[in-house]
């Protein structure tokens, strides 16, 4: 009979409190808790088994790990609030710089209680600066610079550790399409070539909350209103590059704070209202300004306050097909990208004078399909808008309508049972879906990153050498086998490599328990 | 009568008065704040500006008040999730297809159940007999939603014989058919079988599964109000008279079983919206009992606070028509 067992094999019992401690390694001493959401995100499609293989990295350098699986919106709040010490959460950016992560993520401008996307609450001064002086200039080199200091910076601090950045799949039946994961939105419906004059279903994973382009900010109205709307500039298809839409060109001042747009003549929206200067004007300045009329008083236009703060006024130009974006300072380098956002999406001003807040469920632009009906929690149901300035879609008519399980999503598809397109796989769902002689499935390298966030403030995470300790600690092959099934890449920083920015130089941690039990030692926790 | 059904109704109030505050503070005190998951980026301001809309600020008595003067009128508020939609538009939106879905699941399960318990009754201790309880035992213990799978893996996916998960009025009506949202009812009473049959098939699955639940209350209970009356004098003298004996069941037998039969088969109603519940979550309808579960998991609290005050209601008034029918056909119970 052996007198000593490996650890591991204990674990589970030991944590039951069935059995004492193995003989022949330390008792494990410092009590840690990480916190995780119990819904399932395209960045964590399997919330429970990633925090076990995280908390089992951790059990194995010396940590005792309590996992604490929170219902979503509870789990949000806590962390929000800095109630948690390890928590799993992600991040898909609505811009494509890296300022949009670091910025959230990093700065003490997002480390608010009660309302952080910095839930690692790290303060750093000089991270701060280098972010601020990230957006005031217009050199891309020098912007490089900057964001490669801060993420050496961040690296060596470790406030958080990125786990994985996703790799996000679509599937469609063979006949549709041909559609592509873009990465900034969602797929872009009007380039499919079949079926010509057909119908297409789109199985999606939750119903749409709101239909207000100014004031949504989840993926599920997104994905809708990108089909209906169009903004004045937009991503050029498989790029992060913009290309003109409803702007055919700009000037910017030498200062970068006035910005002119010359709008395409001859656009209307789907209710017949002419696109102008009024209808560009009444869009952004309902999200700046609280008193505008169309400004519902229950709204919170969160991604004009998180992104546009710099704007003072957008205003009419010198004709009907001029706007004028005037700034207070600098806008920042990433402006034309940011006007590509739905959130953008110029609204008929006809219609928001004519429906009010029910613009929200009935929504009018000037995109390749109109709006005809929403059946909540079943169905969206738009069509063909034949009027649209740009080559006008293949397909007539397109439905959205809702599954919530990836496995019912992919068998619906497979089986051809009203689903012609559905996102959100499920990563057990992928393989059959790939052998599946009817259905196409793409994918891009995503941008959609997963992180465990360590709470700066407190024990024993406020310590840096506890938290490079963690980072010692994991082992992300072993995560994303056992946990993504290989749908994943490991992540080094928290900026994608597909990203202008991202610092290709800084090698991670590799995984070395030793070391990550001197770091311990060295911090006083022995 | 009429004063037994006043009487009734009168209870029903202090009834739905304590359901309303139970379903209250339940809701209250569930984890999680609604304005938890709004936005991306946060802001302070909006998050104030959700917590006073869904009446989330103040003490708990003000805020049943404010609750119960809003409930009194039917304004369950607006959805979480999409502030334009009012709560009780919703709910009557939803609510026609789980009455379909139980009617069709109690149709399903008083056929089968009678036919099986009656065979029952008739040969005690043959295989049939064994088979009906066997059915009936299976329908109380196997969980409705593990059913559910199993049907929709086998009978959906792998035969392909049914729909298997959701469907949608245009899968088997041409648009704008329905002005009603009675999918199954409405093209029955205008005459087109074929749409019918075509709610039908969508629905059967779901039904199937929760037909189970009132099939086995219903199985015994023929079976063994049958053998009551069958032993009873007046079938040997029905018998004596030279009746054939499937004569003597029908005209006899059967009528007067029939009493605890429909009562048991009423109660089930009750019962059938429980299981609902789960059935439409396992079958991805859109209905009261999914959206009663889209309410509980997505922190959609005035959705969920709305649909179960309807189930306290529709329970109310189910076994209100019960006592009321149970009433008429057997006059001594008043």
């Amino acid at each position: 009979m052996p007198r000593c067992v490996p650890r591991r094999l204990l674990a589970p019992l030991l944590a039951a409190g069935l059995l004492l401690p193995a003989c022949g390694e330390p008792e494990p001493r410092l009590k840690v808790v990480l916190s995780y959401g119990e819904s399932s995100r395209p960045y964590l499609p399997w919330p429970a088994a990633v925090a076990k293989q995280v908390a089992g990295d951790l059990e194995e350098a010396g940590f005792a790990v309590e996992i604490r699986p929170l219902r979503w919106a509870e789990y949000l709040q806590h962390c929000e609030r800095g109630e948690h010490q390890l928590a799993l959460l992600g991040w898909s950016p609505d811009v494509p710089d890296a300022d949009n992560y670091l910025r959230t993520l990093l700065h003490s401008d997002s480390a608010v209680v009660g309302s952080a996307n910095n839930i690692s609450f790290y303060r750093n001064p000089e991270v701060d600066a280098w972010l601020d002086q990230s957006r005031r200039t217009h050199d891309e080199a020098e912007r490089v610079r900057l964001f490669t200091r801060v993420q050496e910076r961040v690296f060596e601090d470790a406030p958080l550790v990125p786990l994985v950045f996703c790799d996000r799949r679509i599937a469609y039946r063979r006949g549709h399409g041909p559609f592509e994961v873009e990465h900034m939105t969602h797929p872009i419906l009007r380039l499919a070539e079949g079926p010509r004059d057909g119908a297409l279903v789109f199985l999606r994973s939750g119903d749409t909350k709101s239909l207000d382009a100014g004031d949504v900010t989840d993926g599920e109205s997104s994905m809708v209103i990108e089909q209906v709307y169009d903004t004045l500039v937009r991503y050029k298809p498989g790029t992060i590059e913009v290309e003109p839409a409803l702007a055919t060109s700009w000037a910017v001042s030498a200062d970068h704070r006035t910005w002119t747009f010359q709008l395409r003549a001859g656009v209307t929206f789907h209710d017949g209202a002419p696109l102008d200067a009024a209808a560009v004007v009444a869009t952004f300045e309902r999200q700046r300004d609280p008193r505008h009329p169309f400004a519902f008083p229950d709204g919170s236009w969160s991604n004009w306050k998180a992104l546009f703060g710099f704007v003072e006024r957008v205003e009419p130009g010198a004709h009907p097909l001029e706007v004028v974006f005037r700034c207070k300072e600098p806008a920042p380098p990433f402006f034309l990208p940011q006007l590509a956002l739905f959130t953008c999406s110029i609204i008929s001003p006809k219609a928001l004078a004519e429906h009010g807040p029910r613009i929200r469920v009935h929504p009018v632009g000037t995109g390749p399909f109109r709006f005809v009906a929403w059946d909540s929690g079943r169905e969206i149901h738009l069509t063909r808008h034949d009027a649209w300035w740009d080559r006008p879609p293949a397909l007539k008519d397109v439905y959205f309508r809702v599954a919530d399980d990836p496995t019912v999503r992919a068998e619906r598809l497979m089986n051809a049972q009203g689903a012609d397109l559905i996102d959100n796989l499920g990563p057990d769902t992928i393989p059959r879906l790939e052998a599946h002689p009817d259905v196409v499935v793409a994918r891009r390298p995503q941008s959609t990153l997963c992180y465990l966030a360590m709470n700066t403030q407190k024990a024993p995470f406020d310590d840096p050498r506890v938290r490079r300790a963690v980072a010692h600690a994991l082992h992300k092959e072993g995560l994303i086998r056992l946990a993504y099934r290989g749908y994943a890449e490991p992540a080094v920083v928290p900026v994608p490599p597909i990203f202008p920015g991202f610092a290709a130089h800084i090698e991670d941690r590799p995984r070395d328990l030793a070391r990550a039990r001197a770091l311990l030692r060295e911090a006083g926790y022995e | 009568m009429l004063v037994f059904v006043v009487r009734r109704l009168l209870v029903a109030v202090p009834l739905l008065l304590a359901a309303s505050v139970v379903v209250f503070l339940v809701v209250a005190h569930l984890p999680g704040d609604p304005c938890a998951e709004k936005d991306k980026y946060k802001t302070p301001e909006a998050t104030e500006a959700c917590r006073s809309s869904l009446n989330l600020e103040g003490s708990l008595p003000e805020r049943y008040g404010r609750y119960l003067a809003r409930a009194v009128e039917l304004d369950f508020g607006h959805d979480v999730l999409n502030p334009q939609l009012e709560v009780r538009a919703e709910l009557l939106k939803r609510f026609p297809a789980t009455i379909e879905l139980a009617f069709v699941a109690l149709g399903l399960a008083f056929v089968l159940g009678t036919f099986l318990g009656t065979r029952s009754a008739l040969r005690p201790g043959t295989w049939l007999d064994a088979l009906g309880q066997l059915l009936a035992l299976g329908g109380i213990s196997v969980p409705v939603f593990w059913l559910g799978m199993m049907l929709m893996g086998l009978l959906g996916v792998e035969l392909g014989l049914f729909p298997f998960s959701g469907w949608n009025p245009s899968d088997f009506a041409p648009p704008g058919y329905h002005r009603t949202r009675f999918w199954l009812l409405e093209p029955l009473l205008r005459g087109d079988l074929g749409i019918f049959l075509g709610a039908l098939h969508h629905m059967a699955l779901a039904a199937l599964a929760l037909s189970t639940i009132p099939l086995a209350a219903i199985t015994r209970m023929t079976r063994s109000a049958l053998l009551e009356e069958l032993g009873k004098d007046y079938v040997t003298t029905a018998r004596a008279k030279g009746l054939t004996e499937a004569r003597v069941i029908r005209r006899h037998v059967r009528r007067n079983a029939w009493i605890p039969i429909v009562t048991i088969t009423g109660l089930q109603l009750g019962a059938l919206l429980s299981g609902a519940v789960l059935t439409e979550h396992v079958f991805g309808w859109d209905a009261i009992g999914s959206y009663m579960v889209q309410g509980a998991l997505r922190t959609n609290h005035s959705a969920l606070a709305g649909s179960l005050l309807l189930f306290v209601a529709t329970f109310i008034v189910v076994n209100l028509v019960v006592d009321v029918l149970y009433g008429v056909i057997d006059p001594r119970i008043r």
